[in-house]
């Protein structure tokens, strides 16, 4: 771990002062004032398309650096973090669930989801058993049938098979952040709601605290605390003729 | 080594395109390997066409072509040995066997050679190899001829045919009058020999007693039984091959015999004669081995060409990769891993064909061309030439290693399509 911060209480996530502008012809900005989440919190941020919510993943994961302010993931600060120290901070501490084609689809399931524990050591030491068992069980209590899992690449799922799959994925190891990007939005309604269950199950069960990212203002009532983009930050798009 | 598994299941994944690009791969490589292969294969032959004879004597020329003339039968003497020379260089205590021999005439287009019993022996090819008869046996009578396995089979020659030898290369005065009959067919050695009708000097010496400068004496004609009784001495041989008692004689002889005061004569080492030789033929290989490095180096530009193409509909997975934790330096060494395996996948079935090839061919090209092509492992000039490739092949998967890098650099895990 790199530098760490003296406070009293240290957040799961907290962002402060941040700015960031994309380059590029069309620059987008973002600023957010303060936005903070407490350890083990689930909290749901709504926000329609282009309202920011892709650079603030960036941002928490580490791919970007803000251009001002600080972003902190418990106690570490990853604007001190190096761009490769920040990868590999990512793999340890934070599991990622995309909206669909979360998998990397020539490997088994099983592979993808033993894949992260390759680029976080962390993690694998503080499996239980054996990486190969921990991940068949939290794929069992996903309720996913084994033997599809071993064999066959990631691409016979169907997509909810799939989805359940990735959180196997971003929660082996215990991270302590779960970042999900819209990860239901490519499920029916009945799939949909099996797969917050588990999901939730999963992450209390882990531990982790989760930042779910979603248009869809249904969800709240399921979530500790729901979050409007336009709340905590400010976008412009300057937009050239 | 779970990295391995990700680019060996990416590669299986893409099954179709990568196995075509490996074919490819693969096809070049053999044809690379096939010509060096034979190339020096024939270099080999080539030098193969005479051993174990120390020296080659003949009138003072160029060492080249002395050998051309004396060896390959190319070309012809400027001038010839006389008798009394070549016997005094025989007599010298260096000198522990001696063949001469005797060239000019010719049959439908092949060489005549006029030589001795002792040719048979002494004569040896690819490694000391002695010509062996199909058919027959050396020379008894007079007028006995050996034909090569070559002159055998295009002229569908057989023992006891009569053979009407021509005065000269070219001409159409023919010694009808002295017929000889093929007392003996040689086995194939792929060597000049094949294409060489071989009589004894005495022979040589007997169809020309009725000539005077290139012509026959108007009206005469000895009779064959006349010619048997003759003492046939020579008056002069076209060139010899001669073998010394010891090794370390060699180059005193080859002394002894450049600096003979009675006429100018040329000794040469065949084996150095040869190299000189094949370092004029050699412009042509070199060509084609250029030729065939080319193929492969475009067999593997080919392979960066498809590892470009699939780049676009690979930034998912490398997003994917990204957002579990990957360095886009990981992507960088994934897409460099995926093309050495593809490269050495190349490399081993390149090979695979290669030596099936040989396997099958080789039989044929040495009936047919007389080229022994030996079925070897590689050797080390190979093995280096076969890490040149692989070398090549990551280096030329650099290019889009670093596209690749850089788009996971700029996409971060947002997932474009």
């Amino acid at each position: 771990m790199a530098t760490q911060d003296n406070k009293d209480t240290s957040f799961a996530l907290e962002l402060a002062g941040v700015k960031y502008q994309w380059p590029g012809k069309q620059p987008f900005s973002i600023a957010i004032e303060r936005f903070a989440i407490e350890p083990g919190e689930r909290v749901l941020l709504l926000g329609e398309s282009g309202s920011g919510k892709s650079t603030l993943l960036s941002l928490v994961c580490g791919i970007i650096l803000p251009d001002s302010g600080t972003i902190s993931i418990g106690e570490t600060k990853l604007n001190d973090l190096s761009s490769s120290a920040r990868d590999r901070f990512r793999a340890e501490n934070i599991g990622v669930i995309f909206q669909m084609f979360n998998l990397l689809p020539n490997l088994t399931p099983l592979d993808n989801v033993l894949l992260p524990l390759h680029f976080a050591p962390a993690r694998r030491a503080r499996l239980q058993e054996p990486a190969r068992d921990a991940a068949l069980s939290i794929m069992e209590k996903l309720g996913l049938p084994l033997e599809a899992m071993i064999g066959s690449p990631a691409s016979r799922l169907s997509v909810g098979q799939q989805q359940r799959v990735a959180v196997a994925r971003a929660l082996i190891g215990q991270p302590s952040l779960i970042i999900a990007d819209e990860p239901t939005s490519a499920l029916d309604t009945k799939t949909r709601s099996t797969f917050m269950q588990l999901l939730f199950a999963q992450v209390v069960s882990a531990g982790s605290t989760l930042l779910m990212v979603s248009h869809d203002a249904s969800l709240a009532s399921e979530f500790d605390r729901a979050v409007s983009m336009s709340e905590i930050a400010e976008t412009s798009q300057m937009v050239l003729a | 080594m779970i990295l391995l598994r990700v680019a060996m299941r990416s590669l299986l994944g893409r099954r179709i395109t990568v196995a075509l690009t490996v074919f490819t791969i693969a096809l070049s490589i053999a044809l690379l390997f096939g010509v060096e292969k034979t190339r020096v294969g024939a270099r080999t032959s080539f030098a193969d066409t005479i051993s174990d004879t120390d020296l080659i004597m003949g009138a003072r020329s160029g060492s080249v072509q002395l050998l051309l003339y004396s060896v390959f039968r190319i070309g012809n003497a400027t001038n010839n040995v006389s008798w009394q020379s070549y016997q005094e260089i025989v007599d010298r205590p260096e000198v522990e066997w001696a063949v001469p021999i005797s060239l000019g005439d010719s049959h439908r287009g092949y060489r005549v050679m006029g030589t001795t019993a002792e040719y048979f022996d002494r004569y040896r090819y690819r490694g000391g190899r002695q010509l062996e008869f199909a058919e027959g046996e050396p020379f008894d009578d007079l007028f006995d001829a050996i034909i090569g396995a070559d002159v055998a089979q295009a002229l569908e020659y057989q023992l006891g045919d009569d053979i009407i030898v021509a005065h000269g290369l070219a001409s159409f005065s023919a010694h009808d009058d002295h017929p000889f009959k093929v007392a003996g067919i040689l086995e194939k050695t792929g060597t000049p020999v094949d294409r060489t009708v071989i009589v004894s000097l005495e022979a040589i010496e007997a169809i020309h007693v009725d000539w005077q400068g290139g012509a026959q004496i108007l009206g005469q004609s000895t009779s064959a039984d006349v010619l048997r009784q003759m003492k046939l001495t020579p008056k002069a041989i076209t060139a010899a091959m001669l073998g010394v008692n010891s090794k370390l004689q060699i180059f005193q002889l080859q002394r002894a015999i450049n600096e003979y005061r009675q006429e100018p004569l040329l000794a040469i080492l065949p084996g150095v004669a040869l190299q000189e030789l094949w370092e004029i033929v050699g412009v042509a290989e070199t060509a084609l081995a250029a030729v065939s490095a080319m193929v492969v180096f475009t067999a593997l530009i080919g392979m960066m060409a498809m590892i470009f193409s699939g780049l676009n509909e690979r930034r998912r997975e490398m997003a994917i990769l990204r957002s579990i934790g990957a360095r886009p330096s990981t992507v960088f060494t994934l897409l460099l891993m995926e093309a050495a395996a593809m490269t050495l996948a190349g490399i081993v079935f390149g090979i695979a064909i290669l030596y099936t090839i040989l396997w099958i061919v080789r039989p044929i090209i040495d009936a047919r061309f007389g080229l022994y092509l030996p079925l070897e492992p590689l050797d080390l000039r190979e093995w280096k030439l076969l890490g040149l490739i692989a070398i090549t092949g990551a280096l030329v998967s650099i290019a889009p290693a670093i596209r690749a890098y850089r788009l996971s650099l700029a996409d971060g895990m947002s997932i474009r399509m």
